[in-house]
């Protein structure tokens, strides 16, 4: 169950990382059908096969002290928590956007998920960031804070935006934040929401709560 | 004379090793025509399905694996806010305009209430001749569905003043909208007999909706809001409060 819902998840996450910045899907769809990589598929067949730790468990160090901690320490032995730990440590350690407005941005996808699970972890994290509860539950309602730095007033609404999938609201959204973001902010923003929305998911199937 | 008979064999072995590839390939290449085929006709019959209903109310019924029966889908209990409009003096223009005239202009008017609205997340249930129910909250949870309601009910009155330009500049009658919002519980999902059905949500509230959109020719007011939607609403929207009425 939880290997499916790891997969169900990276698809959630992959169809936003490309939807968003309009990554056409038919040349990467159509890969597995292209003569060369037919040729590879077997060269490729063994670098997948040598990282493949079947029966051996994986150990888990360390479990990322932000949101989804939870989430990461259910898959601990199995390849898939360590991978998730890299990811959601290496999202935290991204310099592009503050963690504060990382975290905030989770918030909204958490709560428009109505994910009980993650929402307390968020809500702890941005307490240890300086972030007032009633800031919290000012963005949380109505999107928007005058605590708020230009980047988070940006993209709070930007998160909520990409918890249904609707390609073209989506992208006019992200066309409208490429003038006023940097390309690596704006790089940041869409892995950040991506995976948010992934996780929440995960962790409603894993930690058995509903969306 | 066995070398020879070898020869031939395998021969014939390759041969016939390369007929069975040459034929699967071509039924591996058939079967790939019927599959695009049928998936281009699957996607131009969404196409036309969401004509008629919206987008989200097609995936929730292939979701709910909706049959023929009413019993296929049970409908759930949410809070969902209800946007009605509808437009002033419409009787009169319609008496006045030529159908293909007067057909053109209202095609005009829900084109762009319904792009309003969907811009904000609702999405429109009705269109009652020429009024419009829309229904925030009621596809998929949606937390900000009362502030969500509100733009949507703002971007409608920037629309319909675009509009009045075009059909001012055409000679044509200006329109005016009026707008009732409620926010409250009620049942959302598949309700209608055997024969026809509709994506729905029943309460009180769509009453109440429609109440206080006849409420504002009295106030004088394009968009009223109720107490309940005021309540959820982020202080930033600036409201006048209306003299206590019954509608």
């Amino acid at each position: 169950m939880k290997e499916i819902a790891f997969t169900a998840a990276l698809t959630d996450f992959n169809n936003r990382a490309h939807t968003i910045p309009a990554i056409p899907a038919y040349p990467i769809e159509s890969m597995p059908d292209r003569l060369y990589v037919r040729l590879l598929r077997p060269l490729l067949g063994l670098i997948v096969k040598r990282h493949r730790y079947r029966g051996r468990p994986t150990v888990l160090d360390p479990v990322p002290p932000y949101a989804y901690g939870r989430l990461v320490e259910t898959y601990a032995g199995s390849p898939i928590g360590a991978i998730l730990a890299r990811t959601l440590a290496e999202m935290w350690a991204s310099p592009h956007l503050t963690r504060r407005c990382k975290l905030l941005m989770i918030a909204v996808i958490a709560r428009g998920l109505g994910c009980e699970v993650c929402a307390p972890e968020v809500s702890e994290a941005l307490r240890r960031e300086g972030l007032k509860e009633s800031t919290l539950a000012q963005v949380l309602t109505h999107l928007d804070a005058p605590e708020l730095d230009d980047i988070e007033r940006l993209l709070v609404p930007f998160a909520r935006e990409t918890i249904w999938y609707e390609p073209a609201p989506l992208q006019r959204r992200a066309r409208m934040l490429r003038d006023r973001l940097s390309g690596p902010q704006l790089l940041e923003a869409i892995g950040v929401a991506s995976l948010a929305n992934g996780l929440c998911r995960m962790g409603a199937t894993v930690m058995d709560h509903k969306i | 004379m066995t070398g020879p008979f070898v020869v031939v064999a395998l021969l014939v072995l390759l041969a016939g090793l390369a007929v069975a590839i040459y034929r699967q390939w071509r039924q591996n290449q058939t079967l790939k025509a019927q599959l695009e085929a049928i998936a281009t006709d699957l996607q131009h019959l969404q196409q036309s399905c969401s004509r008629l209903v919206p987008a989200g109310v097609l995936q929730h019924l292939i979701a709910d694996g909706v049959k023929s029966g009413i019993e296929a889908a049970v409908p759930e209990r949410k809070v969902v806010t209800v946007l009605f409009a509808d437009l002033v003096g419409s009787t009169a223009m319609s008496d006045r305009l030529e159908p293909a005239v007067l057909a053109r202009v209202l095609n005009g008017y829900f084109q762009r209430m319904s792009d309003a609205i969907h811009e904000h997340r609702g999405h429109v249930a009705h269109f009652l001749g020429d009024g419009i129910v829309a229904y925030f909250g009621a596809l998929q949870p949606n937390p900000w569905q009362c502030n969500d309601a509100v733009r949507a009910a703002l971007a409608m009155r920037a629309a319909i003043r675009e509009y009045n330009v075009e059909l001012g500049r055409e000679g044509l009658p200006l329109l005016a909208l009026g707008i009732g919002i409620d926010r409250g519980l009620g049942l959302v999902g598949l309700v209608g007999s055997r024969e026809r059905m509709e994506y729905d949500f029943v309460g009180r509230t769509v009453n109440v909706a429609a109440r206080v959109q006849t409420l504002t020719r009295i106030h004088q007011a394009d968009i009223l809001v109720t107490e309940a939607l005021r309540a959820e609403l982020d202080a930033r929207f600036v409201l006048t409060p209306m003299p206590r009425r019954d509608a």
